[in-house]
């Protein structure tokens, strides 16, 4: 298994769009598109690339009045999926 | 049902090509250039596809930089806010070609190469080919593009995956595709001088996932398995019809680039139908949507889910019915046809695609 990135950002030829017909958020890429739940979104636009896992994960704790702790998991696990997918690096 | 919008557009604009490669996937008839759908027609049918929801979409062929007015419709697709990828040979992408892409809104391309080396590039190309594509792939790198690269396997260069993704990663690739010979069109009539043995088959797997695992995060490596070596079939298209759809260089609307290979199926034109009416009420696109149409042993198989049956141009091509199993699953009673073909004696010689 490909390792996971450590200071995770969007690949160069990935894009994020608004989809035209639902408003959904996309991650555009050369061979299709992959929709972003309302959570994987608000993490990929935190993966500038110089955030760590962990930063991510308090930055969002937060915004939304959780625990880090708890939500660390879930945006370890939305990276580790995006970057298999070779969205993020 | 509901009906699915599609999200991805292959847009084939030629079949003219400077290469001649043998696993060609393109149909055996080949389109004239007097009947190549003109770019006003194209720009039309990216302006539908982006209402009917596609967001992604390939400029394929052939090779479409001999299409003379790509430019335009790689502005129109990203003026209808389409991700745009280009899909060449790399033979005349020069610079200057390169920053107008790039103006126009190009987002990212994708240049084949057929080895790891010149003398077996050519010899596969059937052209004086490799050289220039590195040059256009450094040329890209230059501009500040992402470079993808693919390159297709078979029997002659499969043995050279070390060496290939080497190039790749000197070359500085972001992406690198590794496909397996998937056996249409020219390739299909090829096969015995394209199949890998099962031995080249299994290492080359290990190979790539080496490689893919070394290079994680900086050059993603994708390895297309060679699907007559398999025991269940690739879930075909994500299911018929349901994702995406092909515009070939006439006009014809296809669920699937193959799907020539169907010979009961007659497809509609974008010069007598909107795209939209082609995706909703085309018989070639309504034939094998969802799962009504299975025969057993899809029909009561739990995998249907998964893999969708298989492919149908497979399907037909190897077993004279398109709604058949795919042959490549080891539960379809015509299993025998592929296992045939992979006990065919090889031969060195093939054909040049036209």
């Amino acid at each position: 298994m490909p390792a996971d990135p450590s200071h995770p950002r969007l690949v160069a030829h990935a894009r994020r769009q608004l989809d035209r017909l639902t408003g959904a958020p996309l991650l555009l890429h050369p061979e299709g598109a992959v929709e972003l739940s309302e959570t994987a979104d608000a993490i990929v636009r935190l993966c500038n690339g110089t955030r760590t896992v962990e930063e991510i994960a308090a930055t969002l704790a937060a915004e939304y009045d959780a625990a880090p702790d708890a939500l660390h998991s879930d945006v370890r696990n939305c990276i580790t999926e995006l970057a298999a997918r070779g969205l993020l690096a | 049902m509901t009906l699915p919008r599609p999200y991805g557009l292959l847009a084939e604009l030629t079949h003219r090509c400077p290469l001649s490669c043998p696993y060609c996937s393109n149909p055996l008839e080949l389109t004239a250039r007097e009947e190549e759908l003109p770019a006003e027609a194209w720009v039309r049918v990216l302006a539908q596809a982006a209402q009917l929801g596609v967001v992604q979409v390939g400029f394929s062929g052939g090779e479409p930089l001999l299409y003379r007015n790509l430019s335009r419709l790689i502005a129109t697709a990203r003026s209808e806010g389409m991700y745009s990828n280009l899909i060449t040979s790399g033979l005349g992408l020069d610079a200057g070609r390169v920053r107008e892409l790039r103006s126009e809104g190009l987002d990212a391309i994708q240049i084949s190469l057929q080895a790891d080396e010149a003398t077996l590039g050519d010899a596969v190309a059937g052209a004086s080919a490799h050289d220039r594509k590195l040059e256009a792939a450094r040329t890209v790198v230059a501009a500040g593009f992402p470079l993808g690269l693919n390159v297709v396997l078979h029997r002659r260069n499969i043995d050279r995956l070390d060496a290939i993704i080497a190039l790749a990663e000197s070359l500085g690739a972001v992406r690198l595709e590794l496909a397996n010979t998937q056996f249409y069109g020219w390739a299909f009539r090829n096969r015995a001088a394209l199949l890998p043995t099962l031995e080249q088959v299994r290492h080359a797997e290990q190979t790539a996932s080496h490689h893919a695992a070394r290079l994680a995060g900086r050059m993603q490596v994708i390895y297309v398995l060679p699907d007559y070596y398999e025991q269940r079939p690739k879930p075909c298209l994500h299911g018929w019809a349901s994702r995406s759809l092909t515009v070939n260089p006439r006009g014809d609307v296809l669920p699937c680039q193959a799907a020539n290979a169907i010979p009961d199926l007659t497809f509609d034109n974008v010069r007598t139908h909107s795209l939209g009416w082609i995706w909703r009420e085309s018989d070639a696109f309504n034939r094998f949507r969802g799962f009504e149409w299975m025969p057993e042993p899809c029909r009561s198989c739990p995998e249907r889910e998964r893999d969708f049956g298989g492919c149908r141009c497979q399907a037909a091509m190897l077993t004279g019915e398109a709604a058949n199993t795919d042959p490549v699953c080891e539960l379809s009673p015509n299993r025998a046809v592929v296992d045939a073909i992979l006990a065919e004696s090889m031969t060195d010689a093939w054909t040049y695609r036209g």
